[in-house]
């Protein structure tokens, strides 16, 4: 099986694939290319993107594009070579403080506790900023897209780098935070009864009392009253938290690692990988975008890391009587030559690269590169450029 | 010491942000390379553990104290547990508690979730290392070098006393957020540098920063870097010849001629579109913009990291 049929393979069988990476890779626009190739290969797909880039959505022919779910207009796109109908394809960029809010909106268990929520200030401040609130959000987006809709396969974009593993640790974190001894804490019921809780409420006080000097009285009772609020919805966020760790580790989900072949973004790509393996999540494929210049104009596809210049006389001695008009035909041959050897010269120093992170690589993984288009990406007949290179056409 | 051009690298804080992958870190560490070639003491804090600046520098681990890391540059990395635990340890008055404390899971918990406080912790540590001071009694580091990594966080950063004005009473953290916010907002002390490549999503985002804070009087912005500006090695001789050789390769059956024509296309193209991308930065953001060369995709050496660091810098005014 050819390397390319792996990923062709992961978007035929998988129902969730999550695309991490570093940032300035084009993870977002990779991401779009893997839901467009689900549903070009008769899945009914959905792409969550995190990352607020105009340029995707219009990409998708979205201008509209936002935190609702939307169609993609698939059908202006040309029909497949086996006469088979692209399945539904449908995106959302997700928000974070809107898609925060509607969490809190559907696992309130009345309206009085959602409006407590909402007019909590260090719940808005949260809302507002709390850079772990994407990874919060995504899973929210994901849990929701699994449980209530009817797709065959969920793309997951997620944010850069680090915080792409916030995506893992988050269900969990906030569901053990939630449940923790913490809250007690804070919220000792209608006070102490055996010594445990007597403890546990001394110690409350004390952490109260520390955490008053640092903070100020006024953040403190908006944490505490934050919490008593929250602390309601513990059991519906420990499920769905509990149900989204789980689908994160399954076999049928796959995650897949977008680099491009430039030093820094392989680096980080490698630290992601280890990270992801310890939390025992294995990377199923890896695509290196933008990862190798085109330079043969008839093959798009083909790479050329090595290119002499060894025959400029003969080339000058042929080409020189059809350039009447050009005063120095040898030297711009010689020019326009070396330029192309300087991008093979790069071509190779991305080979490099690109060898050296697929040598820490599973070798079982799909290994996919992408070339650097001459233009970005901007609609869904480029998207589909992406996809024959991603999976095949 | 050419006092125009190390202008942005004599004040304590320089500041560095943009879109993921543009070059930050690279670009950090160039301008500390500099500085020390310079004689000045430059520290490097990157915020967040991340693999690039261990690997610009060929070090095996950066870590919470600075650490040398060759060619005259410190670098640290300010990860929010440790600045959280840091934080702990100086403010809670006694030591016994405070070490309970610190080795509290529940407590780590609360306040990895409580909103800012992971900034106000990293910029209490930012403070610390501005005072300290060596045996001789003048300043450690000069300049303070922080890779903010992506726009978000530097505008977490920067907005944090209105994002905490609202939750928080009179306290220690609230005058801590106070006084860092004075010192960020002293063009003196500290300056903003944005970097963007000449692409249209770090332009766009590299702009839409300004506008959020400029004029917001948090802080005063340095110089923007237009990151890996492509060049074309072409003669306009050459450039000029392109259809006519393009027509004879064609004649005489040359297709490795016509394929040169090509890719000579491809990049003045691209040469172009990047051009037009930092004309429309210039047109929307008024600042001094430092055109970077794009370099060979391959780990920098001392040599080239010192050179785009003086390049940097010397474009300041």
């Amino acid at each position: 099986m050819s390397s390319s049929n792996n990923l062709a393979d992961i978007v035929r069988s998988q129902s969730l694939i999550v695309c991490v990476g570093p940032g300035g890779v084009g993870k977002t626009t990779v991401s779009a290319a893997v839901g467009l190739a689900g549903a070009r290969a008769g899945r009914k797909t959905v792409v969550l993107t995190i990352d607020p880039a105009r340029r995707l959505a219009d990409a998708l022919g979205l201008p509209g594009l936002d935190d609702e779910i939307r169609q993609v207009p698939v059908e202006s796109l040309p029909a497949r070579a086996d006469g088979e109908p692209t399945a539904p394809l449908h995106a959302a960029m997700v928000d974070t403080a809107a898609s925060y809010a509607s969490l809190i909106r559907r696992i309130s268990p009345d309206e009085a506790t959602h409006q407590r929520i909402l007019d909590n200030r260090v719940f808005q401040a949260v809302s507002r900023s709390l850079a772990r609130s994407h990874a919060y959000v995504a899973m929210e987006r994901l849990y929701d897209a699994m449980e209530n809709h009817d797709y065959d396969l969920v793309v997951l974009d997620t944010p850069p780098a680090r915080n792409a593993l916030d995506i893992l640790d988050a269900p969990m974190s906030l569901a053990n935070f939630l449940d923790s001894r913490f809250v007690e804490w804070f919220l000792p019921g209608e006070g102490p009864k055996g010594i445990r809780d007597r403890i546990i409420a001394s110690g409350g006080a004390v952490a109260k009392r520390m955490l008053g000097l640092i903070t100020g009285k006024k953040l403190l009772d908006e944490i505490v009253s934050f919490l008593e609020a929250f602390a309601t919805l513990r059991e519906g966020f420990a499920a769905r938290a509990t149900k989204v760790d789980t689908s994160l580790r399954e076999p049928s989900t796959s995650f897949v690692l977008v680099s491009s072949a430039n030093p820094a973004s392989a680096d980080d790509a490698a630290w992601l990988r280890h990270d992801l393996e310890r939390r025992k999540v294995s990377m199923s494929g890896v695509v290196f975008n933008q990862s190798y210049l085109p330079l043969e104009p008839t093959e798009p596809l083909a790479r050329v890391s090595v290119l002499r210049d060894d025959d400029l006389e003969t080339r000058a001695s042929t080409l020189a009587p059809h350039l009447p008009r050009v005063s120095d035909p040898r030297a711009v041959l010689r020019e326009l030559r070396a330029l192309r050897i300087e991008a093979a010269a790069e071509n190779a120093r991305f080979d490099g690269i690109v060898q050296g992170l697929s040598a820490e690589l599973d070798a079982a993984s799909a290994t996919v590169r992408a070339p650097r288009f001459d233009d970005e990406i901007r609609d869904l007949d480029g998207l589909l450029r992406l996809v024959g290179v991603l999976v095949g056409s | 010491m050419d006092s125009q051009q190390s202008a942005l690298l004599q004040r304590r804080f320089v500041l560095m942000t943009g879109k993921g992958g543009v070059g930050k870190t690279t670009l950090v560490a160039a301008l500390a390379v500099h500085a020390a070639s310079l004689g000045m003491r430059p520290l490097v804090v990157e915020l967040g553990h991340r693999e690039s600046m261990r690997s610009v520098f060929g070090v095996d681990d950066i870590g919470f104290k600075p650490r040398d890391v060759g060619l005259g540059v410190h670098a640290m990395s300010v990860d929010v547990d440790s600045a959280v635990l840091d934080y702990m340890l100086e403010h809670i008055p006694s030591k016994r508690v405070a070490k309970s404390i610190v080795g509290n899971k529940v407590l780590e918990r609360l306040f990895a979730a409580m909103p800012a406080v992971g900034e106000i912790a990293t910029i209490n540590k930012l403070r610390q290392l501005e005072a300290e001071t060596s045996s001789g009694g003048q300043r450690r580091w000069g300049p303070i070098l922080v890779d903010l990594d992506a726009t978000g966080h530097a505008l977490m950063f920067l907005e944090l006393r209105s994002v905490i004005d609202n939750i928080m009473g009179a306290g220690p953290m609230k005058r801590l957020v106070e006084e860092t916010a004075e010192m960020l907002a002293d063009p003196e002390t500290t300056r903003l540098c944005l970097v963007a490549t000449p692409a249209e999503l770090p332009v766009t985002e590299t702009i839409e920063l300004y506008g959020k804070l400029e004029g917001r009087g948090t802080v005063t912005f340095g110089s923007v870097f237009a990151n890996r500006m492509p060049h074309v090695p072409l003669s306009a001789h050459s450039v000029a010849a392109l259809d006519e050789v393009e027509a004879a390769a064609g004649a005489v059956g040359r297709a490795d001629v016509a394929a040169d024509v090509a890719w000579a296309r491809v990049a003045l193209r691209g040469a172009e579109a990047a051009r037009a991308q930092i004309d429309r930065l210039r047109a929307a953001v008024p600042l001094p913009i430092v055109e970077l060369p794009q370099l060979p995709a391959a780990r920098m050496d001392a040599g080239v990291l010192g050179r785009l660091g003086s390049l940097a810098a010397g474009g300041v005014q």
